[in-house]
């Protein structure tokens, strides 16, 4: 077997592994977004076709007489142009006292009435940020009571489990006398000290047999320290005065043959 | 690290204990090799396929022994020849020899002449048969070295869940996630093996039994030769 047999299979190997590799590193994600499309739109705008067409002019006659007839007839209509035009200006010159007067007062009571549109506003906008405002504060107050009350559940929780845990170390040296029948319950009242270590227990619930109750006693000084306890203790020193330092436990009876 | 970014493959891998990362290097490269040998493996088989079929056509037209002998000795001195051209140059050298000699008797020649046939048999059956016992335990064994890497990983991350206050499937899912990368390395490592080594050994098992038949054929012919004379 000649070694050069070797070297496509193990270019194209190489190859395909590489691509392979590629296509996983770069295609994991199956759900990618979906890509938004814009619409298209088409911009129109409105043409009017003007007549460009011009008619044309005829062509002028020239007449000397009728010129000067004519010029004759224009320096009178000149004349009364003037006339009128020095009437209309008198005219015009009242007319414009009266229309500035008129204006004056339009213009002040304009600025009345943006005075009493500003103030409107103000006031308008003044509410609407008063009402965002306690919109605003209602929210916080409910993030925040969500808050507390997760914690609460987390806290909850931490506690269920420390009691959990202390339960279990206790009834793993428990030792049942024999007087003991099932459905016996004892409860009693545990006090720590941040160190984990129990400082008093009492039986706040006899279950009618004192040697049940002295075994569970017992049980609870066999045991001695809890480091559950120094944990929570430790992170968390406000739920362990809260919750942990008088811990009540119930003990029952359970699964024993007879 | 976001979370997008933890749970891209590379991600997965890289937050691999090193046990599993080894164990994943192991199946790319049982894949790679693999694939090395099924190429190689698909290239030499066919082309012996072909070889074999383009040589028994030459044969059985009615070409001279000694004329398809003389052919193939400008191929044989470049760089040896494969398949069943080998097993014909085989037997036709030994029988030549062993007439030129002429000492010996008809069977003795024939007895000679298929021992030499057999010799070059079973050197092609070994060519034939290269490699494809690695492509079986590959792909009988990598299952299993991904599931090794699964199962240590996901020890791993119920350990880890051992230690938490809360346990939610958000903790050990990545955990189980990159330890299933090695079960799937492991099988995309084996289901090709698997399948190229039965498709190679049967492919392999035909090649040696036409050239069986083969050299059957040309000592039948060369039996008639040693009488006949």
């Amino acid at each position: 077997m000649r070694a050069n047999s070797y070297v496509l299979p193990v270019v194209v190997s190489l190859l395909f592994h590489g691509l392979l590799i590629a296509v996983l590193g770069f295609g994991w994600e199956a759900t990618e977004e979906p890509e938004r499309t814009m619409p298209q739109f088409v911009q129109a705008k409105l043409v009017t076709v003007d007549a460009t067409v011009k008619k044309k002019k005829a062509p002028k006659k020239v007449d000397l007489r009728e010129k000067r007839r004519q010029q004759e007839l224009e320096r009178q209509r000149k004349a009364e142009a003037e006339k009128k035009r020095r009437a209309a200006l008198e005219r015009k010159k009242k007319a414009e006292a009266e229309k500035k007067r008129k204006a004056e007062a339009e213009r002040k009571r304009k600025a009345a009435e943006e005075k009493a549109r500003r103030e409107k506003e103000r006031k308008e906008r003044e509410r609407r940020e008063q009402r965002e405002r306690e919109r605003q504060s209602a929210f916080d107050e409910a993030l925040e009571d969500e808050e507390e009350l997760l914690d609460a559940r987390e806290d909850a929780q931490a506690v269920m489990s420390i009691a959990q845990a202390i339960q279990q170390r206790i009834e793993a040296v428990w030792s049942l006398p024999p007087s003991a029948r099932n459905g016996m319950v004892t409860e009693v009242r545990i006090s720590f000290v941040p160190t984990g270590r129990v400082v008093a227990a009492d039986v706040t619930e006899s279950s009618g047999n004192a040697a049940l109750d002295r075994s569970v006693l017992n049980a609870v000084r066999k045991v001695e320290v809890f480091p559950e306890v120094k944990d929570l203790a430790r992170e968390e020193p406000a739920l362990f005065e809260r919750e942990v330092r008088t811990t009540r436990l119930i003990f029952r009876v359970e699964g024993l043959r007879q | 690290m976001n979370a997008g970014e933890q749970l891209s493959l590379w991600g997965l891998i890289q937050n691999a204990s090193l046990l599993v990362q080894l164990v994943m290097l192991l199946l790319l490269l049982a894949s790679v090799i693999s694939w090395v040998m099924i190429i190689q493996r698909g290239f030499y088989l066919s082309r012996a396929r072909k070889a074999l079929i383009k040589f028994e056509r030459r044969f059985w037209s009615g070409a001279d022994v000694n004329q398809l002998f003389r052919e193939g000795n400008a191929r044989a001195e470049r760089g040896g020849t494969d398949g069943v051209e080998s097993l014909f140059r085989a037997g036709f050298t030994e029988f030549t020899r062993l007439r030129q000699q002429g000492r010996s008797s008809p069977e003795a020649v024939m007895e000679g002449t298929e021992r030499a046939m057999r010799v070059a048999m079973s050197r092609e059956q070994e060519k034939a048969e290269m490699n494809l016992p690695f492509l079986a335990s590959v792909g009988s064994v990598s299952p299993y070295i991904g599931l090794f890497g699964t199962v240590w990983g996901i020890m791993n991350s119920f350990r880890s869940l051992a230690t938490m206050h809360q346990a939610t499937i958000a903790t050990v899912a990545p955990g189980i996630s990159e330890a299933l990368v090695a079960t799937a390395m492991g099988l995309f490592a084996a289901i090709p093996a698997v399948m190229a080594y039965n498709r190679y050994s049967a492919k392999a098992e035909w090649l040696l039994s036409s050239y069986e038949t083969f050299a059957e054929e040309f000592s039948s012919i060369l039996h008639r030769k040693v009488h006949s004379s």
